[in-house]
């Protein structure tokens, strides 16, 4: 771990008010991974740690049956990285109109004007026709539902999911799309871009995001190096990585 | 005499993007735009339009600055062009869009206690009626307003609503279009004053400027309004404009008698053209004196379009067989032309629509100028 992580976490906890629930300890080092389930006991208003001056768009995430709220910052939406992003007319399409919202916010906040897709897939065809879209952003499942409907225009899909599906990503590829994928987690966003070269590797590789700091193993920890108003530390992913050689200078992982 | 007008309609905006020379990409100015769309299932196309946000008054703002906002249902597009001017330009503390589908979760009564809500949108009055099943007697104490858009609602069952509820919420009635935003809200001394009333009524919203076509205020005719980014555009709706000073201070008022027509309705890839029904229904001119008939829709939990369709029927004289005449009835429409190569009873056949029920009724209200035969409803009222 870096020292600028050591520090960033450090001002991150000396921030938090003096009540709380979540987050006792002083020090990365001395906090506790926290879970899905520890998060999800505390309630919302107690949960919403970081003082901000700003606005929060919440966010309902839901894992089965349970789902939680989480806030956000639009700033903090907009440090996301989804790789290469060289699109100016986007359609975005994620199941859950939460995702589909904050991605939607990323783009506001880098100055595209994103089309959000109505949920009936013939309607969004005319709006994806009408307003010529270059380029796709959804999840594995929105982009079965929408893929039929792309017009010609749309050159590039960007899948944004917690599950690689290679069959998918190699479908697209073998149909001349230019494919992105980033691993991330609604409530920890963006952990790492996938390398496409290494999509037939038995492990495919990705390069970490630079404001995820990710503790590999069985089940990785995720830090988020940046206030938001619900705080991500030592988080516990299902997510089986360990780290891989740099590629271009930056840290890479493995997803076992 | 009123000035002569280029009104823009809905034909116009369904061409291709309108206002598209409002967004360059990477100009700081696209913060400020955002789309509004209709969802092209009404039969006059899908409109996709840009608008500049900070031109827009949005309805929250009548009371004051909301502290928490949660948005339910809409389109997406307008939901997202709201969330960004209700975040970056009106500064609301914190805001929460959900689905219509989450108010069906388990945990949604605690996740919308938790997040303290001081007002909540909903659209349509299916899911408001469900928002009032989730809470029961417990609702939110932090809950003040709740601002209901969607389909027409008249001042009586704005009320039956208002019953429902704590005296501590206050229901708005959102008197909206997809394309234009918020037209009009309604208010206590309006809605006190036409409580029994089966139109709405409603005040313009601040900034919003409406007229009638019809240059007629003892009758109603079509409500135009002048929208910063569409012009003086037609909304489709037959309105009467009341010229008083209300006790809240605004002077004016729109009598609302609901959509002029639909030709035709169009739902889950079925589309019901409103004189193929009445064609298959001159054969019942004997037996039926008059009929209406509703078609709601809702998405399943594959994001499906799933259709629900009901008819209404005032009859003429007491038939011999009752049951008969309803089957019949039935067995008549589904040999209606939905699609290309498919029927109605096809589409129930395939399950995308539920079979079609009668109901026999006393008389058909009417609304708006023409005599409307098809409607879309929520649905909340097919369920009744």
């Amino acid at each position: 771990m870096t020292r600028t992580v050591q520090q960033v976490v450090q001002n991150i906890l000396a921030n938090l008010p003096s009540e709380r629930p979540l987050y006792k300890e002083q020090t990365y080092e001395q906090l506790k991974p926290t879970s899905w389930g520890a998060i999800i006991a505390v309630p919302f208003l107690k949960r919403a740690l970081v003082p901000t001056q700003e606005t929060m768009m919440t966010i309902l995430v839901k894992h089965g049956h349970q789902s939680a709220l989480f806030g956000q910052t639009i700033k903090n939406i907009a440090r996301e990285s989804y790789g290469n992003t060289a699109f100016k007319r986007p359609a975005v399409a994620f199941v859950d109109r939460s995702e589909s919202l904050q991605k939607g916010m990323w783009f506001y906040e880098h100055r595209i004007l994103p089309l959000l897709l109505t949920p009936h897939a013939p309607i969004a065809k005319i709006q994806m026709e009408k307003y010529q879209c270059d380029s796709f952003v959804g999840s594995n499942e929105s982009l079965y539902m929408y893929k039929t409907s792309f017009p010609e225009s749309v050159k590039h899909v960007y899948i944004i999911d917690s599950h690689l599906n290679l069959k998918l990503l190699c479908d697209l590829v073998a149909n001349n799309y230019k494919v992105s994928f980033v691993l991330a987690l609604p409530e920890a966003g963006a952990l790492g871009n996938l390398i496409i070269e290494s999509l037939t590797d038995s492990a495919p590789v990705f390069t970490t995001h630079d404001s995820a700091y990710l503790e590999h193993g069985r089940e990785t920890l995720v830090t988020k190096l940046y206030a938001n108003p619900t705080p991500i530390l030592k988080y516990k992913t299902n997510f089986h990585t360990e780290p891989a050689p740099e590629h271009s200078g930056s840290p890479c992982f493995k997803l076992l | 005499m009123k000035e002569k007008r280029a009104y823009t309609q809905k034909e116009d905006i369904v061409q291709g993007v309108y206002n598209e020379h409002l967004y360059t990409p990477g100009d700081e100015s696209t913060k400020s735009i955002g789309f509004k769309t209709s969802s092209g299932t009404t039969g006059r196309g899908v409109a996709l339009v840009i608008e500049r946000s900070n031109t827009t008054h949005p309805l929250y703002l009548t009371h004051g600055t909301p502290r928490a906002l949660i948005r339910v249902g809409m389109q997406l597009c307008n939901t997202m062009s709201n969330m960004n001017t209700m975040l970056r330009i009106h500064k609301v503390d914190r805001m929460l869009c959900l689905e219509n589908e989450d108010l069906r979760r388990d945990d949604i009564k605690a996740i919308i206690t938790e997040f303290a809500p001081s007002d909540i949108m909903i659209a349509p009055v299916g899911s408001l009626l469900e928002f009032i099943d989730v809470f029961a007697n417990a609702f939110p104490p932090s809950l003040e307003r709740i601002y209901l858009g969607g389909d027409f609602i008249s001042e009586r069952e704005l009320a039956e609503l208002q019953q429902k509820l704590p005296a501590q919420i206050y229901l708005v009635n959102d008197y909206a279009l997809s394309e234009t935003g918020t037209l009009g809200y309604s208010c206590p001394y309006v809605s006190k004053k036409y409580a029994e009333s089966n139109l709405s009524y409603v005040h313009p919203l601040p900034g919003v400027e409406v007229d009638t076509v019809g240059n007629d205020e003892e009758n109603p005719s079509e409500l135009v309004v002048n929208s910063p980014t569409l012009g003086w555009y037609k909304t489709g709706d037959a309105c009467r404009i009341i010229n008083h000073t209300c006790p809240c201070g605004i002077q004016s008022t729109i009598e609302i008698h609901g959509r002029i027509d639909y030709d035709w309705v169009a739902v889950g890839g079925a589309v019901f053209y409103a004189h193929l029904v009445k064609e298959k229904m001159a054969m019942f001119s004997e037996e039926i004196c008059d009929y209406r008939m509703y078609v709601a829709r809702e998405y399943n939990s594959r994001n499906e379009e799933h259709g629900y369709m009901n008819i209404e029927i005032v009859l003429a004289k007491k038939p011999e067989n009752m049951e008969r005449l309803k089957q019949d009835v039935i067995r008549a429409l589904y040999t209606l032309k939905v699609a290309p190569t498919k029927s109605l009873g096809d589409v129930v056949e395939m399950e995308v629509f539920n079979p079609l029920t009668v109901s026999v009724v006393q008389a058909i209200e009417k609304r708006g100028v023409k005599e409307v035969r098809l409607q879309r409803v929520p649905l909340q009222k097919i369920k009744d």
